[in-house]
């Protein structure tokens, strides 16, 4: 999906801290379960993305690293006005305005990230299904590997 | 009078060049080694941690080799966006790079300091915790002041119920807590509020 924008801001709502090897293990496996949302790249997931009720989408951005801790930090793209463009959702028109689209980034921590409360399971298990997410299966794959993963330690 | 084109795809802002000869140029002098990838760009982006990359005849985006991509992130901060960003309306465009580019920003005054980290929570969960701790507040203005270290302004206290959002911004010598004015979409803002025993874990590595 591709927004021209004339008009945008993001705005960081909030920001956390998620152990690496998590974070590795989720976004370059389970998340290229949901694809053809997932767009891949040398077989790692870049990103993927969840339309909300057929009118935006979640963006969730992912660097692949061996670090050990990363870093999500939640914002929140203010306003969007313009065309859309290789959408999923053929019903959307130009000229449309769109606001408030969620933006998730999984980055490597940098020595300044150690403020930042743990990012939970449940919290990003939320922060997706909140997004309004209609295709769920991106949100019960995360939420699956995530348990399995824990089982397995 | 040419206007930018400006693309928000996937997260990241991307900028259409071929009408505007005077990028090419500005990367020419400040990266001439990159001219050979130059050739092939239809748009330019920057990804959300100040990455730069290019899409060239509607393929998927690559990016800049490694040698280039600093010197050509600079360029689009440093030159570009002073350039083209008056011909838009406001600061729009600039905006939207500043934020992008966060990561590769030199250090600003204090007015426009960036926090080290931001957390969500609500009124009734920064009540208990402040109630908790026995923490000394005091007046000031609109304003309700914590005697804390580092010290706790929260703005606009009246407006803040135990319903409310509220955003806290942790800075390296100080914190603001300040109520956020809307919710996002779906429940976004609930997904995101830390609850008290979170808050309470949270604030132990903030406060001394």
């Amino acid at each position: 999906m591709e927004v021209q924008v004339r008009f945008s801001r993001a705005r960081t709502l909030a920001v956390y801290a998620l152990d690496g090897e998590m974070a590795r293990r989720m976004f370059e496996n389970a998340a290229s379960r949901v694809e053809p949302f997932a767009q891949l790249r040398d077989r790692q997931v870049k990103y993927f993305t969840c339309h909300i009720r057929g009118q935006a989408q979640l963006t969730v951005n992912y660097y692949p690293s061996t670090a050990a801790q990363y870093v999500c930090v939640v914002r929140v793209l203010e306003r969007c006005e313009g065309r859309v463009a290789n959408c999923h959702a053929p019903e959307l028109g130009e000229g449309t305005v769109y606001k408030k689209i969620p933006i998730l980034t999984l980055r490597p921590a940098t020595d300044d990230d150690k403020n930042h409360p743990p990012l939970r399971r449940e919290r990003l298990i939320r922060i997706i299904r909140a997004a309004g997410a209609c295709d769920e299966g991106a949100a019960d794959a995360v939420d699956k590997f995530w348990r399995e993963s824990n089982e397995q330690d | 009078m040419n206007k930018i084109e400006v693309v928000f795809h996937l997260g990241a802002a991307v900028i259409k060049i071929d009408k505007m000869p005077r990028i090419p140029r500005a990367i020419a002098v400040a990266c001439p080694e990159a001219k050979q990838v130059w050739s092939e760009i239809d748009y330019l982006g920057v990804q959300a941690d100040g990455i730069v990359f290019y899409i060239h005849d509607g393929e998927e985006d690559t990016i800049f080799p490694a040698w280039a991509a600093t010197k050509i992130a600079r360029v689009v901060q440093n030159y570009i966006l002073p350039l083209f960003g008056p011909l838009l309306e406001g600061q729009v465009m600039s905006s939207v790079f500043a934020d992008i580019l966060q990561p590769q920003q030199p250090a600003e005054p204090p007015a426009d300091e960036r926090p080290l980290t931001v957390v969500l929570t609500t009124g009734e969960e920064l009540n208990a915790l402040l109630r908790e701790q026995g923490v000394t507040m005091r007046a000031e203005g609109g304003d309700v002041v914590c005697d804390l270290t580092p010290q706790v302004r929260i703005k606009n206290a009246a407006q803040i119920a135990e319903s409310t959002f509220v955003q806290v911004k942790v800075f390296a010598q100080r914190v603001e807590v300040a109520p956020l004015a809307e919710r996002f979409s779906g429940d976004l803002t609930d997904a995101l509020v830390l609850e008290l025993d979170e808050l309470k874990a949270w604030a132990a590595k903030i406060f001394r």
